[in-house]
């Protein structure tokens, strides 16, 4: 069985050292040049690309910013399930909230380095690289 | 302090477990130990002083007794230990001091470790140990005074040599605290230079520095937004102008045409540009939901891993847990057959059953399941929708591009104009719109002025409050600093007076003493003890006699000093006397005799016979309290403690 | 006594001065037979700490 911390807040954390990117990416007032809303909108896409590029990296120990459960809807939720379910091939990990978390958070973690490669280490605007990455 | 008795076990001769009680009373306050030479006074002095203070000088030799040693097997441990008992200050307290040893082959010991034990008896019998017996006793009466009143009758000359009179210092520093004085004011001295020396590694000025540049970025910030609004106005008053001339233009015959078609393009210019802004803004909100498209392959592999679950009819497809157990408790099927409790149908519903998974998990399962299938779908749409958007964004940057050309093309014409207050209106208007587009540079530069000094400000708040921090800690060394130097300012302020006045004292009570216990008084006039701590004693003629007194006036000078010192600190302290009148004449023992037991708290006396007879003793004998012979038994070697 | 004479010596100075003088006599007084007295400083500073926190 995959490893699982014991006892975890439901918060989602991210590490202090990738935290300038997640800034990057949400507060410039140009929406080209920030496309995203939310921090969570972020943690979403790197979630999803770190599963994508298959990197999971587990986070350092250190100063965390942290989201609240709240702020995922049912459908970022249920993305985040679904990686884990991916991940562990085991659908009794939908039993274990920490562990649906903990990966996400992971994935994250290592994909917030690849989002940040194809948004903002790119000729053009954030936005258009991001329509780009979507749509193609 | 005051001895109320002393325990020895095994201590050099004293073999075995022997013990003594000292005679407390005020008016019998003296307690005489008799022995002759040899026979085991000077072991008892310094029994005392060993348990009390544990130094013995190098040349006694074993302190553990050879009696005890000698009946020792090989290997077998002995123990020597000295116990006293002594009241100070309305307290009681119990002293305790061990040597471990053992016997070696060669009949040598081995010495082990020493313990010191000091216990405090509270009035409920029960007794308390102490944590820091070094410093209690310290405070009682400390190591460094105690030859002065644990008196050693060989050294009695001491004080009273002419070469003595940095003894005597030695003795009024130690005994009159100003020993305790002046450590206490170097001390303080140090420490407070210490503190300053701290003070100033952490008092560097920084904060006035941050605060400093705090008002300044304040400021700089502050005159952005200033010149953020100015601008604001400035662009507010060239656009009034632009739509000024606009308006000028159309009522102008030559003009009005050309002028009405700019209106209309730059409406539809408008329009376009919020469509722009809303489309970007649709985009965008496409865009960010697209991580569902990325994780497409999360979604695939987790479908798969469902619906294996499912084929394996571990996921009963739709058919919910609750289902199957109605159909179970109804015994019916869902056609209306009915089966019975032990029938094949029932054990097939009870498999499946169990099988399946527990409740909310299941619902989760189904839940999520059916929730990703339309995943694929919605991702191709999302695709669709904003491959669709990017291409109304190609079309409106065209005809926003067409727009613009159109209206380059009637400001040219208008520019162009042969009638020359157009082609002047023209340019203004040109000039203004360049204006507005300056400023609105200008105003990105004031936005990204004011940006960088939040971040600095943001930055430097934080540093306030560290070096706030330290500021605290630098209050707090000034006033330690302060504190520190006045302390020490104040003992030396008073040092130089108590120091005479002690003294001065010393001087008078020596003198009162010395008078007391020579006999021919009337022979000197005066005893002085200069600054320079010299004991003199000054003749009839006002010279020195000191070069003219007997060893034995000198003894009695010696004793007049140590005494006097002994009442000056008015501790209460013993008088403890080891064969203090052997070399003193019979004259001068009479006198002192008579004297010397209202001269101390309590007095105990280590005398031979021939120290303390005729008038002497008869002198001592109503103030005897307790009295004591040690007899030394030359075959065992071995001293006994008889009570007279 | 002989010590509290000596602490009356203080008497006209300020108050934190003739406490932290009494507290730091009294250590020394504990310490006064070592020739180098170990941790007799640190008592003294803790003295004027709580003299200073008061």
């Amino acid at each position: 069985m995959p490893e699982t911390e014991v006892s975890r807040s439901d918060r989602v954390n991210i590490d202090e050292s990738v935290m300038q990117t997640y800034k990057l990416l949400t507060e410039s007032t140009s929406i080209e040049e920030s496309p995203f809303g939310t921090y969570k909108d972020v943690f979403m896409f790197a979630a999803s690309m770190g599963y994508a590029g298959g990197v999971r990296k587990k986070l350092p120990s250190g100063k965390k910013h942290t989201i609240r459960r709240e702020v995922f809807s049912e459908n970022d939720f249920l993305v985040l399930k679904t990686i884990a379910i991916a991940e562990t091939g085991d659908v009794q990990v939908l039993l274990r909230l920490d562990e649906i978390l903990t990966i996400a958070e992971e994935y994250a973690h290592a994909g917030i380095h690849a989002l940040k490669a194809r948004l903002l280490d790119q000729h053009g605007r954030p936005l258009w690289n991001l329509v780009e990455m979507v749509s193609s | 302090m005051k001895i109320e008795r002393i325990q020895m076990e095994n201590f050099r001769q004293y073999f075995g477990r022997q013990r003594m009680t000292f005679s407390r009373d005020r008016a019998r306050n003296v307690t005489v130990i008799h022995g002759i030479n040899g026979a085991g006074k000077s072991s008892l002095f310094l029994a005392i002083n060993w348990c009390l203070y544990g130094e013995v000088s190098s040349n006694v030799g074993e302190l553990i007794s050879k009696e005890a040693v000698s009946r020792a097997s090989d290997g077998e441990e002995i123990r020597a230990s000295v116990e006293l008992v002594f009241t100070h200050n309305s307290e009681r307290y119990l002293v305790l001091r061990r040597l471990k040893g053992v016997k070696q082959e060669d009949g040598a010991i081995e010495s082990g470790d020493e313990d010191f034990t000091m216990m405090r008896t509270r009035r409920d019998g029960q007794a308390e140990r102490i944590a820091n017996p070094i410093g209690v006793m310290n405070s009682i009466l400390s190591s460094n005074v105690r030859t002065y009143f644990l008196f050693d009758g060989e050294k009695i000359d001491n004080f009273a040599k002419p070469e003595a009179s940095d003894e005597v210092r030695y003795a009024i520093y130690n005994v009159l605290k100003l020993e305790v004085m002046t450590r206490a004011r170097n001390h303080l001295q140090d420490i407070a230079a210490e503190y300053r020396r701290e003070l100033k590694r952490v008092s560097t000025g920084e904060l006035r520095q941050f605060v400093e540049s705090e008002e300044r970025a304040i400021a700089e910030k502050e005159k952005a937004h200033t010149r953020k609004e100015e601008l604001e106005r400035e662009i507010e008053s060239a656009r009034r102008k632009i739509t000024d001339i606009d308006r000028r233009l159309r009522e102008m015959p030559n003009a009005s045409a050309l002028q009405q078609r700019r209106d209309r393009l730059e409406r539809d210019l408008e329009q376009r540009e919020d469509e722009m802004t809303a489309l970007i803004s649709n985009i965008r909100t496409l865009a960010t939901s697209g991580f569902t498209v990325i994780a497409q392959g999360a979604v695939e592999r987790a479908l798969a891993i469902l619906d294996e679950k499912r084929e394996r009819g571990e996921i009963p497809s739709s058919i919910r847990q609750q289902f199957v157990q109605d159909l179970i408790e109804r015994l019916q099927c869902i056609c209306g057959r009915r089966f019975d409790a032990n029938g094949a149908e029932h054990e097939k519903l009870l498999a499946l059953m169990n099988s399946s998974l527990p409740g909310s998990l299941e619902d989760d399962v189904m839940d999520t399941a059916a929730a990703l299938r339309p995943f694929a779908e919605r991702a191709g749409r999302l695709r669709d929708e904003l491959n669709q958007r990017m291409q109304r964004r190609a079309e409106l940057l065209d005809i926003m591009k067409s727009l613009e050309e159109e209206i380059d093309e009637v400001r040219d014409q208008l520019k162009g104009s042969p009638q020359e207050e157009i082609s002047r209106l023209e340019e203004q208007r040109e000039n203004f719109r360049a204006d507005i587009e300056s400023y609105r540079l200008e105003q990105g530069n004031c936005d990204t002025r004011i940006d960088l000094m939040s971040a600095e400000l943001e930055e430097l708040k934080k540093q306030i409050q560290v070096a706030k921090k330290e500021k605290k800690t630098e209050r707090e060394l000034t006033r330690k600093a302060s504190l520190a130097q006045r302390a020490a300012d104040a003992i030396g302020e008073v040092y130089e007076t108590f120091a005479d006045d002690m003294r001065r004292r010393i001087e008078a009570k020596t003198k009162e003493i010395f008078k007391l216990l020579v006999w021919k008084d009337s022979h000197f006039q005066d005893v002085r003890l200069g600054s320079d701590y010299n004991l003199e004693v000054i003749d009839r003629y006002g010279l020195p006699a000191r070069p003219e007194l007997s060893a034995g006036e000198r003894q009695v000078l010696s004793l007049s000093f140590i005494t006097a010192m002994s009442r000056v600190s008015e501790e209460e302290a013993p008088l403890v006397m080891d064969t203090p009148f052997g070399r003193l004449s019979s004259q001068h023992r009479n006198n002192i005799t008579e004297h010397l037991p209202e001269l101390a708290d309590q007095l105990v006396l280590f005398v031979t016979d021939e120290e303390l007879r005729d008038k002497a003793r008869k002198n001592l004998e109503p103030r005897i309290g307790a009295e004591y012979r040690l007899t030394f038994d030359r075959k065992t070697s071995c001293t006994t403690i008889e009570e007279v | 006594m002989l010590k509290d004479r000596v602490i009356e010596l203080f008497n006209g100075y300020e108050e934190d001065v003739q406490k932290v003088i009494s507290e730091v006599l009294a250590i020394e007084q504990e310490y006064i037979s070592m020739k180098m007295p170990r941790g007799v400083k640190e008592e003294i500073k803790e003295a004027i700490d709580r003299a200073v926190k008061k």
